[in-house]
């Protein structure tokens, strides 16, 4: 499965989230993360449908999303949500 | 009009517009050439280097001329973690730093560099026993803005300073842009400090940044020297001397002008109270220049177009809002997305009248009817 990270360099939750990332994805090597820009990449955004609120992070399967967090979530939230994905 | 909107920017003081004037015409001369109008320039931008200085009671800094506060910004933080990453790659800011600040974290995190930021409380200021647990060994850079823009928090900067300088590798960096002029200002124990000159009735194109002797840094613009081995350009000679003589008066009877702002603000307070539809997002010790409100029910956007219908200049800010209207800002100190999406911003000077204040206040009352 792919990771798609939307972040921009001006947000604080998206360094907030990045750092949180780094160290639950090192646990989960099987996904592959693609980090997309939000200020760059904007055909992506509008392909994603990026709201107003960073950092998004969404989860595809194939071609199919299979989950989307928006915004801060703790560990034990990531950890919960992708729980129920890896079933 | 009534500009209501002095965080953004300020009119430029008749006085310091004269500096200038006068600067163009007599100091054209580059101050970098040997000549002898060259070296008058160079004598000008001297003095009025020493001047700022003086104003500032910054005597210990050298003082690094930049296009603005956010190119200081970058300088002091992107220049100082390239310089001294030797030494670690850990820095740490707050969630409430202007977007100049907040970016340069974001691309030195994309660098590699390991980004913190420390807790606050319900009242948006660092939490101090958060930010000496983050601080380590590795830990380099600290950077907490005096005053932030959008909701007027005033940061315990001595308190903090006092934390980072028990770290021998770590220095503190202080973006003052929105206190300079607002409030009265120490810089005992911060290593590098940034500010534009538009914010306190200057002109817009010029900032400093304060540099204390052992912060180093690493240039972002790369050339010849200046004024400074850190920032390469022909130095701006009106602009600086236009500057000091802003500088100058900003902090000229600051007491008597916090006072009346101060008055001003409580008057806003206290006719918003009774409007049902409106909460005050700024805490009660913010500095009384910035004051954020909800009007909740009703889009930002909006209510900023009606403002602007009646002549009223507002804004509003919307920093790692993707979108035109949400407000992280006031998200993360209200945690209510309501107020989040529907918040503007009053920035009021000695300037304002009470009768501006007033209209705003009946403007805000037609515009919900």
């Amino acid at each position: 499965m792919t990771v798609l990270r939307f972040t921009a360099v001006w947000c604080p939750s998206c360094l907030i989230m990045k750092s949180r990332w780094r160290v639950f994805f090192q646990l989960r090597p099987r996904y592959e993360q693609v980090d997309v820009d939000y200020d760059d990449d904007r055909d992506a955004v509008k392909q994603y449908g990026i709201g107003d609120v960073l950092p998004v992070l969404i989860v595809v399967d194939g071609t199919r999303e299979v989950l989307r967090l928006v915004g801060e979530k703790t560990m034990k939230e990531m950890e919960r949500l992708f729980a129920g994905i890896e079933q | 009009m009534i500009y209501l909107d002095y965080s953004a920017t300020t009119p430029v003081a008749p006085e310091a517009l004269d500096v200038f004037v006068e600067a163009a015409r007599r100091h054209f001369a580059n101050p970098n050439s040997l000549h002898a109008p060259g070296v008058a320039a160079a004598q000008a931008v001297a003095k009025a280097t020493e001047g700022i200085l003086t104003t500032l009671g910054a005597e210990n800094f050298e003082v690094i001329y930049t296009s603005g506060a956010t190119e200081a910004n970058n300088l002091a933080i992107k220049g100082f973690a390239m310089k001294n990453r030797k030494y670690g790659m850990h820095l740490i800011t707050t969630p409430f730093e202007h977007a100049s600040v907040t970016a340069c974290f974001g691309y030195l995190q994309n660098l590699g560099f390991s980004v913190d930021l420390v807790e606050t409380g319900p009242d948006g200021k660092v939490a101090l026993d958060s930010l000496e647990h983050l601080m380590g060994e590795d830990t380099i850079l600290v950077s907490v803005a005096a005053v932030n823009s959008e909701i007027g928090i005033v940061q315990p900067l001595a308190e903090i300073a006092a934390i980072v300088a028990r770290h021998s590798h770590a220095v503190l960096h202080s973006d003052v842009t929105q206190a300079i002029g607002k409030m009265q200002l120490s810089f005992a124990d911060i290593d590098l400090v940034s500010f534009a000159a538009h914010k306190f009735y200057g002109l817009k194109g010029i900032g400093v940044l304060l540099r204390r002797p052992e912060a180093l840094l690493e240039p972002v613009i790369h050339g010849g020297k200046s004024t400074t081995s850190y920032r390469s350009g022909t130095p701006a000679v009106p602009l600086i001397l236009s500057m000091e003589k802003a500088l100058e008066l900003a902090v000229s009877g600051l007491d008597a002008k916090i006072k009346r702002v101060d008055f001003l603000n409580q008057r806003l307070r206290h006719e918003l109270s009774s409007i049902g539809d409106v909460v005050v997002n700024s805490p009660v010790d913010c500095v009384p220049h910035i004051l954020n409100l909800s009007v909740l029910g009703h889009d930002a956007d909006d209510m900023l177009r009606h403002f602007d219908e009646h002549g009223i200049c507002v804004s509003k800010q919307s920093a790692c809002s993707s979108g035109a209207t949400r407000s992280e800002t006031v998200f993360r100190l209200t945690g209510d997305e309501r107020r989040a999406r529907t918040s503007i911003r009053v920035s009021i000077s000695h300037l304002t009248t009470a009768a501006e204040i007033d209209l705003f206040v009946a403007c805000l009352k037609a515009g919900l009817s």
